[in-house]
């Protein structure tokens, strides 16, 4: 399949798609012709979207969230508790987090988790921003919402150690069962982190 | 394509594609091998417990074009203790860094195999101090060295090849007489040394005590349980340290990645006596 047989421009537009994550040459190609076929004004408003996200979107300089405004609009509202802190990895962690309607408080976003492995040490991470945050607002609480897995817990137990001094409360998310889960199918180390975890009713 | 089964230990995983997982098996039989546990990244998939650094399980895979999935995972030994201790957690990711590293693809070597599930049971088993887990490291580096044969030479010069009992005790009185060198692969007499061109001794020389030596050779030929009962001086731990870095920096090529990690959490734990979580 060479690229020859194209117009020019669709060439391009297919060798452009392919650079997404999961597109191969056959997909790009089928989305090129649907492009084709579309309105000239959706088209118009997706390559408009496009543009816009990648100029507009930062990062949050306070929490590191992904953000078209500074600070951005979670760290800027006021009707959210101001003594909670959230620490995830990822933004979409946050969204994660945000889309459970049970959260209120703040988050700082580390963009990524310790990984002794692959040499990633906490000076690649916004820890040292989280530190002087903790110390220069009212937090209270600081939960730890890295994700279950050995880098996420790295990342929590030496923040966990690095926090302590502050007098802060720090808590970990809870590890365990999912929701609509089957206990036969659990593996055996959530099954008993689920069991460590089990709470008085 | 056929299935097959496999009984190992988890050196390491990383992400890949959307939801997937690349884990590196290490089998008795085997030797290493990469598998794909597709999904494992899910909450609710059945693989992502069991498929985490340093667990112990058996496998059902099946054999892929270019590469191996897993179909079922049964958990022998999850070695949590490794991975609920920052310490632990450092010493074993330098463990399974550096087993990777001198093993092949396909190559199996029950040797290092049973080294290595032995060195996770102690490192499981020991406090979360420095001092008892530099202990295992220092067994383990050893162990591993000569296992694969980078083992250094320690029982006669590694310059002239004078076996150490001629040397090594004259020399005790003399302070820094004994020396281990990586460059020339291991211990090196006093006669040897002093043909190096003062001053100084050439980078990578590591000055020994005569225990140190002792504590070493011993090491070398002592299998795990013998090199628990082994006591070590805060010194001579130090000197091993050194030396066995060095020549393992030399061998490898390149430092190894974990061992900043592993130095940055040994040095919290040596400024303040420490338990996490």
């Amino acid at each position: 399949m060479s690229s020859s047989h194209y117009p020019e421009a669709l060439a391009r537009l297919i060798q452009e798609l392919t650079r997404l994550p999961g597109i191969g040459p056959k997909t790009a190609q089928r989305l090129a012709f649907f492009v084709l076929r579309m309105e000239e004004r959706d088209v118009m408003s997706l390559a408009g979207a496009l543009a816009d996200a990648k100029r507009k979107i930062g990062r949050c300089s306070v929490c590191f969230n992904l953000a078209e405004s500074q600070p951005c609009r979670i760290c800027r509202d006021p009707g959210r508790d101001q003594t909670t802190l959230c620490v995830v990895e990822e933004a979409n962690d946050l969204i994660a987090m945000e889309k459970t309607r049970n959260y209120s408080g703040l988050y700082h976003v580390l963009e990524g988790a310790l990984s002794p492995l692959e040499g990633v040490g906490p000076e690649a991470l916004r820890i040292p921003e989280l530190l002087k945050r903790l110390k220069s607002s009212s937090f209270r609480e600081v939960i730890l919402a890295t994700n279950p897995t050995v880098e996420g817990e790295a990342t929590a137990m030496y923040l966990a150690r690095l926090l302590k001094p502050l007098g802060l409360k720090v808590t970990r998310i809870a590890r365990g069962i999912p929701v609509g889960g089957d206990l036969e199918y659990a593996d055996e180390v959530t099954l008993s982190r689920a069991l460590e975890g089990r709470r008085e009713v | 394509m056929a299935n097959y089964k496999a009984t190992g230990l988890i050196l390491k995983t990383r992400d890949f594609g959307e939801s997937d997982r690349i884990v590196t098996i290490l089998d008795p039989d085997l030797g290493k091998l990469e598998a794909v546990a597709k999904g494992a990244r899910r909450t609710r998939s059945r693989l992502g417990g069991p498929c985490q650094p340093f667990s112990h399980n058996q496998f059902l895979l099946w054999q892929g074009r270019s590469l191996d999935g897993i179909i079922q995972c049964e958990v022998l030994d999850s070695f949590a203790p490794l991975r609920d201790d920052l310490l632990k957690l450092a010493a074993a990711s330098y463990i399974t860094e550096l087993v990777d590293e001198v093993v092949r693809e396909k190559d199996p070597s029950p040797e290092v195999f049973d080294l290595t599930l032995g060195t996770f049971r102690w490192l499981a088993e020991v406090d979360a101090a420095p001092g008892p887990v530099t202990h295992v490291l220092r067994a383990f580096e050893v162990r591993l060295l000569t296992l694969v044969g980078l083992g250094p030479s320690l029982d006669s010069c590694a310059t002239c090849g004078v076996p150490v009992e001629s040397w090594a005790d004259r020399s005790a009185g003399q302070a820094g007489a004994l020396a281990f060198s990586a460059a020339a692969g291991g211990v090196v007499c006093p006669a040897c040394r002093a043909l190096w061109p003062s001053p100084g001794a050439p980078p990578g020389v590591v000055p020994l005590a005569p225990g140190t030596l002792r504590a070493l050779r011993y090491l070398a030929g002592a299998d795990l349980d013998k090199a628990r009962v082994l006591r070590l001086t805060p010194g001579a731990a130090r000197e091993m340290e050194r030396a066995l870095r060095e020549h393992i920096v030399y061998h490898l090529d390149r430092r190894p990645r974990t061992l900043d990690f592993l130095d940055s959490v040994l040095g919290w734990c040596v400024d303040t006596p420490y338990h996490v979580c």
